[in-house]
């Protein structure tokens, strides 16, 4: 099966890892025609932002992590048909479902006042040092800030750094991924080391 | 940890970010349920199309045998027009027409519930039929299709052009959710209008209560200037746009009309903050009735906004 690039590019196959070419637009118009190919494609580029972003929040709580990711993925699909392919950042969208999806639990939890014990258990099981006591703490203190200041950057700019330093992709990928030339690729890449460091720095000094 | 002037500390501090990854078996789980869901949207689609496809034969066979009929008994002429009675004078041009106003079907989707109630809602009644609201003959439905935007840039559920669309079934296709808090969504006509009713559903399948509903016209597109509040509920002004005296009301499936009594203006914004069930806020469809202003010309007649009847309740 394959997915057909809309700029005169040559159609390629929906391979494991073959997919960085294809622009999230041309995923959306193949989904949009029941390729269930493109729709696992889309599903495996974006987990991993949509995994993070929910497990930054939610403090590790696997659980609710999992719920959370479930529905933002099954809300994208319902709602596959009204998105416009070049309408905006697939990725951004389907952070903004995540989002809205956290809200909820958060309000579940505020209502119900028993949470904590949930959110206290989860985060002390995924440190990296279980000798240090403080590790724990340190570990997801570093990555809500850093959350924070992602949170703070453009769509571009915040999927451009996951991309890069987390999922390990090339320039080449990114500029695909983004629909841009990889020359605005390096630029965004440039401007979002920039712009993170000021303001990882910025709410550092506070 | 502070983030220097290279490349490594920004990797250091990205890694920090890194989640350990999803277990194997709930990644290809929810693979193959994505893939269900979205063979099961393709179907409805489907559905949807092979219904329109039957009712366009239908329609297409009804236009044919009352063109046949108008033939057999006008001799020919004025083929298509209605055959004049004593009762029912013969329609010329320009003369009022009724608007083609049309309700989404009763929904029972939910666990029947008691009828909210409270010092600032309206009684309610499902037999009860809201006041008859009238409009100029040439009003029609000038948000159909308009350019539509909210306050909150990526929805819950839904696209923001759901809103006027004219698909107000309030099936889950059909609804638009904004984030909880107060939001607005606002309908761009084109152009100025003279307005003289809004119709908002704001949820189909069950009663609602939606708080703060707040209604403003204006023909400034970030509403700073030329403000007109048309309805206001927000009985505390805990919305902060001001206290309104209207009262709030229980919202079924035949949505709420709203009387505009002809103001004019190009944008509508409608705002609320959340409902008696979640803190989210919903839209299915709005429709707003008036005339462009450059097409005025003279006082037209007034008939009544007519509300086509909805099926018969199941028990």
């Amino acid at each position: 099966m394959t997915v057909g690039p809309t700029d005169g590019r040559p159609a390629e196959p929906l391979g494991t890892e073959a997919c960085g070419l294809v622009t999230d637009a041309d995923l959306i118009r193949a989904v949009q025609a029941g390729n269930a190919a493109a729709l696992a494609v889309l599903y495996r580029r974006h987990l991993p932002a949509v995994w993070r972003f929910a497990f930054a929040r939610l403090r590790g709580d696997t659980a609710t992590v999992e719920d959370v990711v479930s529905e933002t993925f099954l809300a994208a699909v319902r709602r596959i048909d009204r998105l416009r392919p070049e309408g905006g950042s697939l990725a951004g969208w389907l952070i903004g479902i995540a989002r809205h999806k956290i809200g909820d639990v958060h309000r579940r939890r505020a209502r119900v006042r028993s949470g904590g014990a949930a959110e206290a258990q989860t985060e002390s099981v995924t440190a990296k040092d279980a000798g240090d006591p403080a590790a724990p703490l340190e570990a997801a203190e570093t990555r809500t800030r850093v959350a924070e200041v992602l949170d703070a950057l453009p769509e571009d700019q915040r999927m451009a750094l996951e991309w890069k330093y987390l999922d390990k992709l090339s320039v080449r990928d990114i500029a695909h991924r983004l629909g841009r030339t990889e020359k605005a690729a390096e630029t965004i890449l440039y401007r979002a080391r920039k712009a993170f460091r000021e303001t990882y720095d910025r709410r550092d000094t506070r | 940890m502070t983030a220097s002037n290279n490349r490594d500390d920004v990797a250091d501090l990205m890694g920090a970010y890194e989640a350990p990854p999803p277990r194997p078996d709930f990644v290809e789980h929810l693979r193959a349920g994505l893939e269900t869901e979205l063979e099961a949207a393709l179907t409805a689609r489907r559905r949807l199309v092979r219904l329109w496809a039957y009712v366009g034969v239908a329609a297409a066979a009804v236009l044919a045998v009352g063109i046949g009929w108008a033939l057999l008994h006008n001799g020919g002429e004025g083929a298509g027009a209605p055959a004049p009675t004593g009762a029912n004078p013969p329609v010329a041009l320009g003369t009022p027409r009724r608007i083609p106003f049309s309700l989404p079907n009763a929904q029972y989707a939910c666990t029947p519930r008691a009828v909210p109630k409270g010092p600032h809602i309206e009684a309610y009644s499902i037999t009860r039929e809201q006041p008859p609201v009238f409009v100029p003959a040439t009003a029609d439905n000038l948000a159909r299709d308009m350019t539509v935007s909210s306050s909150d840039p990526w929805p819950i559920i839904g696209a923001v052009e759901q809103v006027t669309d004219g698909q107000k079934q309030g099936w889950d296709t059909d609804l638009l959710e904004l984030a909880p808090g107060l939001q607005w969504v606002q309908i761009d006509l084109g152009q100025s209008a003279a307005i003289h009713a809004i119709v908002v559903w704001h949820y189909v399948p069950s009663l609602r209560v939606y708080h703060d509903v707040i209604i403003q016209v204006s023909d400034d597109a970030g509403f700073r200037t030329g403000v007109t509040t048309v309805y206001n509920n927000d009985y505390d002004n805990s919305s902060g746009l001001g206290m309104g005296d209207d009262m709030e009301y229980v919202e079924d499936y035949r949505g709420r009309i709203f009387e505009t009594n002809g103001v004019r203006s190009r944008y509508v914004r409608l705002w609320s903050r959340g409902n008696i069930d979640n803190d989210q806020n919903h839209y299915v469809e709005v429709e707003v009735y008036g005339e462009p202003v450059e097409a005025l010309d003279g006082q037209p007649a007034s008939v009544e906004l007519k509300v086509g009847l909805p099926p018969p309740l199941a028990d």
